[in-house]
C-alpha cells in the first residue's frame, strides 16, 4: 500500500517556476532601466528590448507551467487528503483561489481608500464656491469628463456583467457534458472581455487627447462655470484629462488601469481554457478549473461594480 | 451550515480589515513645513500660464541662469544675479517693459536680502520675489550673506516665469495665459567645502569597490575550483560543468518543500551576512563623525542604510522563517507537501530573483537611497537615486508578490491538509505561530504592493498619487505602515513559535497554558492591524488619533506578556536542559523583553516625540530583531538541525558561539539607548563630537559580533560533515516532525500518521 502511495505522490519537477522568475527579473530590469536609466535618468531606450525579451521568457515559462495541466484528466488536486470535515467542504484549489480573493480585496480596497482620501480632501467643484483659475482647488471629478462619454462605461458595464453569465453558461454546460457549449460560451466570455478593454483604451484615448475647456471654439467662461453640455468641464483639463494632470487624473487611471490589468490577465486565462476545451477537456468529471476562473472573473466584475459609481457616476 | 457560517464569518472579517484600511485621522498635506509652491502661491505670486502645456509642469524653453563666486567665505556678504530667457516674447533680459517675468529664490542656508525695490522679502519668509515693480523685468540683483560655516554647499532653488505681458490689468485672468515658466537649483560650494568625487572620474566609490572586489573573489574562486578539478581529475571542461549542472538542476526544478525549505534558509542566511556586512559598513561610518566622502559619500550611506534595512527585513528575516515554515509546517501537521508544489518553487525563485533586482542600483550608480520605509516625497521626488530607487521598487514589488503567493500556500495546506487527529487545537505552537503570521501577511502584503505600484507609477509614468502640489506623502506613511506594523509581528510571532517548541521540549514538560498561547497570538496578530498610527506620532495627526493608538500600541504588551510568563511557568518545576538551542532562547527572552519595554516607551506620545528617529529607536528593533527574531532562529537552527541533516551540531563551538553572540550583541546595541537619548538621530552620516567615544565602543562591538556569526558559519560546515549521528528524535521532542527520520524520506512520511490522545494511546496499545 505504501509503495504505490510513495509511487502517486512523487515530486513533481518543473522548471518553469524557476524561469518565470527569472524572466520577470530580466523584464523588471528592461523597463527599469528603459524608463529611468540612461545619462539623463530619463530613460535608456535601447532597455526596452530587455523588457521584450523578460516578456517573451515569462510567456514561455508561463506555457511550460500549464503544459502539465493539458493532458490532465480529472481533478488536480484529488489526491490531496482531507481528515477534518470542516475544512473539507470545498476543493483545495477553490479553497486557494478564495484567499487569493482575499488578498485581491485588499489591492482594491487600497486603492479605493487612496481615492476617497484625496477625494475627501478637496471640495468638489461648485460655481458657489472659490475653485481657482483653473478649478485647481476643487475636485473637479472624472464622471464630469466622461458624462460626454459615458456610453463606453455603459457599455463596458453590460459586457462585463453579461461576461459573468457566459461563464456560468459554460460551467453549466461542462456539467451537463456539452463540450461544444462549453467553448462557445467561454469564447462568447473572452469577445466581451475584449470589447471591455478594447472600449477602455479608446475611452481612455478620447478623455487623454479631447479639449475640456476651449474658450475659442465652446465658449468656455471661467465665470460661468461648467458647462458640461458644451464639454466645458474645466481649464485645468484644456489640454485633456491624463495621470499627470491632476489627482482626479491619478486616482482615475490607476484605479481603472489596475481594474483593467486583471481583466487582461482573466483573458490570458480564458486563452487556456478556450484552448482545453476545444479539444474536449472540460467534461462532467473535469470542469472544476472553469469554476476556479469563474470566480475570479466574478470577482473582477464586482470591483467594476464598486469602479463605475466611484469614477464614472459620481 | 458550518459552510455557510465560515463564509459569513470569512466575509465579515475581510470587511472589517478593508475598512481599518481606510486611512485615518487628520493630516498635513504638504508635510509639517508649507510646500514652497504653496508660499508663492499665498504671497500673490503664483507662476502662471493656460493654454501651453498644463500648469503643474515646468517649461523647459525657460532658461534660468544666477550669477554668483565660484565659492563663499563664511559670514561674507555677495550680491547675485539671476535672470531669465526664453519663453514667450523672448527679448533682451535687460529691456524693461510691462509684465516680463517674476521669480521666487530659496537659500538652504544663508540669509537673503533685497537691494531695491524690484525685490522683496515677504515677512517671517526665508524667500525672496518680485514686487510689483520687479513684474516689468527680467533680471534682478539681490544680497546674499554667506553662513558661519563654509564648508557646506549651499544651493538655490529658483522658480522663474517667462511672462507674456498680456495681463495690462492684475485683475484680468486672461493676461495669465501663453506664459511658461521652470525652475532650476544651484549650488554654490563653501571655499572649504569637500565635493565628492563622482564614479564618472575614474575613482570607485566605496560600496563599488566591495561589489567589484566581491566578484572578483567569487570568479578567481570558481576558476580555481574548476580548473583544480580539470587538472587533479583529468577531467574535460565539459565533464566537469555538466556534474555541477547535474548538482545544480534538481535544486532549481524541484517543488519539494524540504529542498525549497532548505533553499529558503539558505539563502536567507546568505543575506543576512550581505546586510550584516551593510550593516558593518554603516558602523565604520559612524566610527567618528566623519565628513562627506572621507569614508562613504552622504548618498552611499544613504543607500547603504536603505539597502540594509530592506536586506534584513525582506530578505534575511522573512526568508528565514519561510525556510522553516516550508520545512517543518508539513511535518508538523503531517502532510506530504504543501498544498501547491509549484506556487511554492514560484514564491522561493521570486526572492533571489527580487534581491538582485533590488540590488542593480549598485550596478547603475547608487542603491536605492529612502530608507527600508520609502517615504514620501524622499522616495517620489526627484532627489532619491534613479534608477536605484526604481529598482528597490521594483525589487520590492517581486518580494511581495512571493510573500502573498506563498501565504496563500501555507493557509490552504494549514487548514486542509492537517493529519487525521491534528485539530487546530492539537497543533504545535510552531505552526499556530505560522497560521496567524500568514494571515497576516495576506492582509497586509497587498496593501504595501499597490502603495509601491502608486510610487512607481509616481516616479515612472508621472501620476501625482504622493508628487503633485495636492497629493498628501502622509498617504504614503498610512499606506506602509498599515503593512509595515504587522510586518513587525510578521517577524517576530514565528520566533515565539520557534520559543515555545525548543522551550518546552527542554524543560521535559508540555508547555505551559498552550490555549493562552494560541490565543495570544491570535490577539497580537488582531491588535497588530490598529497600532501602526503610532509609527506617526510627528506628522501631525489627530490628537484622538494619537491617543487611540497609544493605548492599542500599549495594549500588545499583555498577550506578550502572557507568552512570557507562559514560558517561565513551562521551565518553572520542568527540569531544564541547558544546551545550546535553550541557551540562545533564554538569551533571547532576556534580550526581546529588553526590547519590549523600550518599545512600550517608545508607545507613549510625549516620549516618542522625544526620541523619534534617535538611536533610542534604532536600539528597540534592534533587541525585537536580532535579539528576539534573529537568536530564537539561530535557537532554531540548532534545535533542527539534526533533523534536517541527520548529524547532530556541535555542542563545544555552540556555547562559544552563544556566549561571544550575546556579550557582544547588548555590548553594541544597548548604548544605542545612550546615545539616542543624547540627541543623536538615526539615519545621519555623522553626528556631534561629544559622542565618539560611545559610537567607537559600538562600532568595535558590533564588527565583533559579525565575527563572532562566523563561528557559527563554521559550526554548521564542520557539523554536516563531521556531526555525531542524530537519530529520529535526538531532543526527545514531542511534536510530529520528530516522528519522522532524520533526515525525513522523500514524501516526508512513509504512511500518514494519527494524532491520538493520550487516552487513544493507551487504548491502541493494549
Amino acid at each position: 500500500m505504501s509503495d504505490e502511495h510513495d509511487e502517486h505522490h512523487a515530486h513533481i519537477e518543473t522548471p518553469a517556476p524557476f524561469l518565470f522568475c527569472v524572466a520577470t527579473a530580466i523584464m523588471f530590469i528592461g523597463l527599469v532601466m528603459a524608463t529611468s536609466g540612461g545619462e539623463n535618468k530619463t530613460g535608456d531606450a535601447g532597455y526596452w528590448f530587455v523588457f521584450i525579451l523578460g516578456l517573451m521568457g515569462i510567456f514561455t515559462s508561463f506555457f511550460m507551467w500549464i503544459q502539465d495541466y493539458w493532458d490532465q484528466e480529472g481533478e488536480e488536486d484529488a489526491h490531496i487528503e482531507t481528515h477534518h470535515e470542516f475544512w473539507a467542504t470545498i476543493s483545495t484549489r477553490k479553497f486557494g483561489m478564495w484567499i487569493f480573493l482575499l488578498t485581491e480585496v485588499m489591492v482594491f480596497s487600497t486603492l479605493l481608500s487612496a481615492y476617497l482620501r484625496y477625494r475627501a480632501s478637496m471640495p468638489d467643484y461648485s460655481p458657489d464656491i472659490d475653485c481657482g483659475l483653473y478649478f485647481e482647488d476643487c475636485w473637479v471629478p472624472a464622471a464630469d469628463v466622461i458624462r460626454s462619454h459615458l456610453i463606453f462605461g455603459v457599455i463596458n458595464t453590460f459586457a462585463l456583467l453579461l461576461s459573468s453569465l457566459t461563464v456560468v453558461l459554460a460551467l453549466y454546460a461542462a456539467k451537463n457534458n456539452n463540450p461544444k457549449a462549453v467553448t462557445r460560451y467561454l469564447t462568447v466570455t473572452f469577445v466581451l472581455g475584449a470589447l471591455f478593454l478594447a472600449l477602455k483604451l479608446w475611452e481612455w484615448n478620447e478623455m487623454r487627447h479631447y479639449n475640456f475647456w476651449d474658450e475659442s471654439h465652446n465658449g468656455c467662461d471661467v465665470l460661468a462655470g461648467q458647462n458640461i453640455a458644451d464639454h466645458c468641464i474645466a481649464p485645468k483639463y484644456a489640454n485633456g484629462f491624463w495621470l499627470n494632470t491632476s489627482l482626479e487624473g491619478s486616482t482615475f487611471y490607476i484605479t481603472t488601469g489596475m481594474h483593467g490589468a486583471h481583466v487582461f490577465i482573466g483573458l490570458i486565462a480564458l486563452g487556456y481554457l478556450i484552448a482545453k476545451s476545444n479539444k474536449d477537456g472540460y467534461n462532467e468529471e473535469n470542469h472544476e478549473t472553469i469554476e476556479l476562473f469563474g470566480l475570479y472573473w466574478h470577482y473582477v466584475d464586482l470591483v467594476w461594480v464598486f469602479v463605475f459609481p466611484f469614477f464614472y457616476l459620481y | 451550515m458550518l459552510r455557510s457560517k465560515a463564509i459569513g464569518i470569512g466575509i465579515l472579517l475581510s470587511i472589517i480589515f478593508a475598512v481599518t484600511a481606510v486611512p485615518t485621522g487628520e493630516t498635513n498635506p504638504g508635510g509639517i513645513e508649507p510646500s514652497i509652491s504653496t508660499l508663492v502661491e499665498a504671497n500673490g505670486c503664483s507662476c502662471h500660464n493656460v493654454g501651453d502645456g498644463d500648469m503643474n509642469n515646468p517649461n523647459s524653453e525657460v532658461i534660468l541662469n544666477l550669477t554668483m563666486p565660484s565659492n563663499f567665505t563664511a559670514g561674507e556678504t555677495y550680491t547675485l544675479i539671476l535672470n531669465i530667457s526664453g519663453g514667450p516674447n523672448d527679448i533682451a533680459p535687460m529691456v524693461e517693459g510691462p509684465n516680463m517675468g517674476g521669480f521666487m529664490l530659496k537659500a538652504s542656508s544663508g540669509v537673503l536680502t533685497p537691494i531695491n525695490d524690484n525685490v522683496w522679502k515677504p515677512a517671517d519668509a526665508s524667500y525672496l520675489t518680485h514686487t510689483e515693480d520687479g513684474n516689468n523685468l527680467r533680471e534682478w540683483s539681490f544680497n546674499w550673506t554667506a553662513p558661519d560655516s563654509d564648508s557646506i554647499v549651499t544651493s538655490f532653488m529658483v522658480y522663474g516665469n517667462s511672462v507674456n505681458g498680456n495681463a495690462k490689468d492684475p485683475t484680468d485672468n486672461a493676461g495669465n495665459s501663453g506664459d511658461y515658466w521652470n525652475s532650476a537649483t544651484f549650488a554654490l560650494a563653501g571655499k572649504n567645502a569637500q565635493i565628492a568625487e563622482g564614479g564618472a572620474h575614474g575613482e570607485l566609490s566605496g560600496p563599488k569597490k566591495v561589489v567589484y572586489g566581491f566578484g572578483i573573489v567569487f570568479i578567481t574562486l570558481a576558476v580555481v575550483v574548476v580548473g583544480y578539478r580539470m587538472v587533479d581529475q583529468d577531467e574535460s571542461f565539459e565533464e566537469v560543468m555538466k556534474s555541477y549542472w547535474k548538482w545544480i538542476y534538481p535544486w532549481l526544478t524541484t517543488t519539494d518543500h524540504k529542498y525549497i525549505g532548505t533553499l529558503y534558509i539558505v539563502t536567507g542566511f546568505a543575506w543576512f551576512f550581505i546586510g550584516g556586512v551593510l550593516g558593518l559598513l554603516i558602523r565604520w561610518q559612524l566610527f567618528e563623525p566623519r565628513v562627506d566622502g572621507d569614508f562613504l559619500t552622504y548618498q552611499e550611506y544613504n543607500s547603504t542604510f536603505t539597502m540594509h534595512g530592506t536586506t534584513m527585513i525582506f530578505m534575511a528575516a522573512m526568508p528565514i522563517i519561510f525556510g522553516f515554515a516550508n520545512y517543518l509546517i508539513p511535518l508538523q501537521i503531517g502532510a506530504r507537501d504543501l498544498a501547491f508544489p509549484r506556487l511554492n518553487s514560484f514564491g522561493y525563485w521570486l526572492l533571489p530573483t527580487g534581491g538582485i533586482v533590488l540590488y542593480m542600483g549598485y550596478f547603475t550608480g547608487g542603491a536605492g537611497d529612502v530608507g527600508w520605509t520609502g517615504y514620501a516625497p524622499y522616495s517620489s521626488g526627484a532627489s532619491a537615486t534613479r534608477p536605484g530607487t526604481d529598482f528597490w521598487v521594483a525589487g520590492q514589488l517581486m518580494l511581495g508578490a512571493s510573500s502573498t503567493l506563498t501565504a496563500v500556500n501555507f493557509l490552504v495546506t494549514m487548514l486542509r491538509m492537517r493529519a487525521p487527529g491534528v485539530t487546530l487545537m492539537k497543533m504545535p505552537l510552531f505552526a499556530w505561530s505560522i497560521l496567524v503570521t500568514v494571515f497576516l501577511l495576506l492582509l497586509s502584503i497587498p496593501v504595501f504592493t499597490v502603495a509601491l505600484i502608486l510610487l512607481m507609477a509616481d516616479r515612472t509614468f508621472g501620476s501625482l498619487y504622493f508628487s503633485g502640489p495636492d497629493s498628501d506623502p502622509i498617504l504614503w506613511q498610512h499606506l506602509f505602515w498599515y503593512f509595515g506594523h504587522p510586518e513587525v509581528y510578521i517577524v517576530i510571532l514565528p520566533a515565539f513559535g520557534v520559543l515555545s517548541e525548543i522551550i518546552s521540549t527542554f524543560s521535559r514538560r508540555p508547555i505551559f497554558g498552550y490555549t493562552s498561547m494560541v490565543y495570544a497570538m491570535a490577539t497580537i496578530g488582531i491588535i497588530s492591524f490598529v497600532v501602526y498610527g503610532h509609527h506617526m506620532f510627528t506628522t501631525g495627526a489627530d490628537p484622538l488619533f494619537r491617543f487611540i493608538v497609544m493605548l492599542t500600541t500599549m495594549l500588545v504588551a499583555v498577550p506578550t506578556g502572557i507568552k512570557i510568563f507562559n514560558w517561565l511557568a513551562t521551565m518553572t518545576g520542568g527540569s531544564v536542559v541547558l544546551n545550546t538551542p535553550m541557551m540562545f532562547s533564554l538569551g533571547t527572552i532576556i534580550t526581546f523583553t529588553i526590547g519590549g519595554i523600550t518599545g512600550i516607551i517608545l508607545a507613549s506620545i510625549p516620549l516618542d516625540i522625544a526620541f523619534h528617529d534617535t538611536y533610542f529607536v534604532v536600539a528597540h528593533f534592534h533587541y525585537v530583531l536580532i535579539g528576539g527574531t534573529m537568536f530564537s532562529f539561530i535557537a532554531g537552527v540548532y534545535y533542527w538541525f539534526p533533523k534536517m541533516t541527520g548529524k547532530m551540531m556541535n555542542e563545544r563551538l555552540g556555547i562559544i558561539h552563544f556566549a561571544t553572540t550575546f556579550i557582544t550583541f547588548n555590548a553594541a546595541f544597548y548604548p544605542m539607548h545612550n546615545v539616542g537619548i543624547s540627541g543623536m538621530p538615526r539615519r545621519y552620516a555623522t553626528y556631534d563630537a561629544s559622542l565618539t567615544e560611545l559610537n567607537q565602543f559600538i562600532s568595535i562591538f558590533a564588527i565583533l559580533f559579525g565575527l563572532a556569526q562566523l563561528i557559527f558559519v563554521y559550526n554548521v560546515f564542520y557539523s554536516y560533515r563531521n556531526g555525531e549521528k542524530a537519530g529520529d528524535n535526538p531532543w526527545n521532542g514531542w511534536s510530529l516532525e520528530w516522528a519522522t527520520s532524520s533526515p525525513p524520506p522523500e514524501n516526508s512520511f512513509i504512511e500518514i500518521p494519527t494524532l491520538l490522545d493520550a487516552e487513544e494511546e493507551a487504548k491502541k496499545s493494549e
